[in-house]
């Protein structure tokens, strides 16, 4: 059932994003191209904070790549940069392989799970976290 | 117009074997065939009898097989030569697809191009006629210029003949574009080029199966095109060129097949066609192509172009209906290529929720990211059309749609 990716929170997370756009300032930033259609999303590290995990993007992309990176800003926010980024490579992992729901992740990933059934869009869904990945390490 | 088609619309759609099967439980509604038509039962049947019967290497081999192989490829050269209407035969020289035949002639060029020459192109082109210009201008230090368009997606014919000077060593355009659906004026494009003596290179992928092409009287230097545009299969491409200067430029690639004589202290190159086909060449391509170019001689093309737009305009009407939809290619001179954004919705949501109901679309930049730049939008859907499809898939595109932008704008 197409409705269960397009689900009502996918959406409204896409339409609202968390952290949409540039923070005041800037500590770091990272640019990725979706290799598949050449969507853009560009991921933030805010220049406030220093000791912990603080993202932004801005993106040119689909509904499952915003929300998703909206997913990526809420629940990463405040965590190391170690456990930020082991956990965003875990969340990777999960949206690739299809294990999503078996991680104790938070609950707003769970309108993902429904993702590696359609495997054109997975990297829609990965972008947002490979990009932070690469900008963190 | 409609009334006509529907006699042998059925009959049509029967030679086609692909479309008759269902995706996600619905009926396929196959409007992608500007990324690739779909193939009647006499290109597999030709391929897979081909492969059955008379397979073998070509050229040089003395027993019977390599014979039946050798006739079957140089039969298929004879058939793209006619219809396209090549002087010879020999100027068709086989390739992977236009973009590698681009690649040939970019790559072969170099010693004909000169620092500060320039090369013309057009805003709407495929990357695969950019890109092997942008290499040759760096190997080079050639200037690549782009020949603008307007809103429509039309190129702005005044400013393309103020730009070519006796600078413009080479002019690329696209015959019929595959995002817009626009159809060039490369016969006026071509006679500007030549008053300059520039070289002319059209890429045909799109065109080659919609519109009739003559390369004679379009005195074009290069016409390039895909079998798997034309009914035929992957994998084969086609470019014809002018002998003069198939003769002048070197070869793309070396090996067996394009040699005459071979010692280790040097090399005499074979003759067009040969020169530039190195290596064991795509045989079973070959002979599909040649049974694809078959079948589309045994139907009307006027007909079919005529039928085509009546697709079009169909989906064109209704699709205008809509207040989000936004066109993008309203040339006055089109093909059956519609490619359009939704407002606050992105292709590839649309794309995604249309498949669900067995439509396939195209969504994306379509391989024009300039083109794309230049509307200011990431990407479109393109709902493209041939003679197999018919006026209720078009409804069922258009009900498509409405579900999707319900969905996604809740």
């Amino acid at each position: 059932m197409i409705s269960n990716l397009y689900k009502k929170q996918m959406i409204e997370m896409s339409n609202n994003p968390y952290h949409f756009g540039k923070p005041e300032t800037i500590f770091a930033h990272k640019e990725t191209l979706n290799p598949l259609c050449g969507d853009k999303i560009t991921v933030y590290q805010s220049g406030a904070n220093s000791s912990s995990i603080d993202l932004w993007f801005e993106s040119v992309s689909c509904m499952i790549c915003s929300a998703s990176a909206s997913i990526l800003t809420k629940n990463s926010e405040g965590m190391t940069f170690n456990d930020g980024i082991e956990f965003m490579r875990q969340v990777e992992i999960a949206l690739k392989d299809g294990t999503l729901m078996n991680h104790g992740f938070p609950e707003d990933l769970n309108c993902l799970e429904e993702i590696n059934n359609y495997p054109s869009r997975i990297t829609c869904a990965t972008l947002p976290w490979s990009t932070a990945i690469e900008l963190l390490k | 117009m409609k009334e006509l088609r529907k006699k042998s619309l059925e009959n049509i759609r029967e030679e086609f074997p692909i479309l008759h099967q269902k995706i996600n439980g619905e009926d396929l509604v196959y409007l992608d065939n500007a990324a690739s038509t779909q193939k009647p039962k006499a290109v597999i049947n030709a391929i897979k009898d081909y492969y059955e019967n008379d397979h073998s290497n070509v050229h040089r081999g003395v027993h019977t097989l390599s014979v039946r192989a050798t006739e079957a490829y140089e039969n298929a050269r004879e058939k793209v030569s006619q219809f396209v209407n090549s002087p010879n035969k020999n100027q068709i020289i086989f390739t992977k697809g236009t973009t590698e035949s681009i690649n040939l002639i970019a790559g072969s060029l170099t010693n004909l191009i000169e620092k500060n020459d320039e090369i013309l192109i057009t805003a709407m082109e495929h990357h695969s006629n950019i890109v092997p210009w942008q290499e040759l201008c760096k190997r080079t230090g050639a200037i690549l210029k782009i020949i603008p368009i307007n809103d429509n997606g039309e190129i702005l014919i005044d400013k393309y003949t103020e730009m070519v000077t006796n600078k413009t060593k080479l002019v690329s355009v696209v015959h019929l574009s595959n995002t817009l659906g626009t159809i060039n004026p490369i016969e006026e494009i071509i006679d500007t080029a030549k008053l300059n003596n520039a070289i002319t290179v059209i890429d045909g992928a799109q065109s080659a199966g919609h519109l009739l092409v003559d390369v004679q009287e379009l005195d074009c230097d290069f016409y390039l095109f895909s079998g798997h545009k034309v009914f035929g299969p992957t994998g084969i491409g086609v470019l014809y060129g002018k002998e003069n200067i198939l003769n002048q430029i070197d070869p793309y690639q070396f090996g067996g097949e394009m040699i005459l004589k071979v010692t280790f202290d040097e090399t005499t190159y074979n003759g067009l066609p040969h020169k530039f086909e190195a290596g064991t060449p795509n045989i079973a391509g070959a002979v599909g192509i040649g049974a694809s170019i078959d079948f589309i001689n045994s139907l009307d093309r006027e007909l079919c172009h005529q039928y085509e737009m009546s697709l079009h305009d169909y989906a064109l009407e209704k699709l205008e209906q809509f207040d989000d939809i936004r066109i993008i290619g309203k040339s006055s001179k089109k093909s059956a290529i519609i490619s359009f954004v939704i407002d606050g919705i992105h292709p590839h949501d649309i794309g995604t929720i249309i498949n669900q109901k067995g439509i396939a679309v195209r969504t994306g930049h379509h391989c024009t990211m300039p083109l794309m730049d230049f509307y200011g939008i990431p990407g479109t859907v393109r709902a493209s059309f041939s003679i197999y499809n018919n006026h209720a898939e078009v409804d069922k595109l258009i009900d498509a749609i409405k579900l999707a932008i319900k969905m996604l704008k809740q």
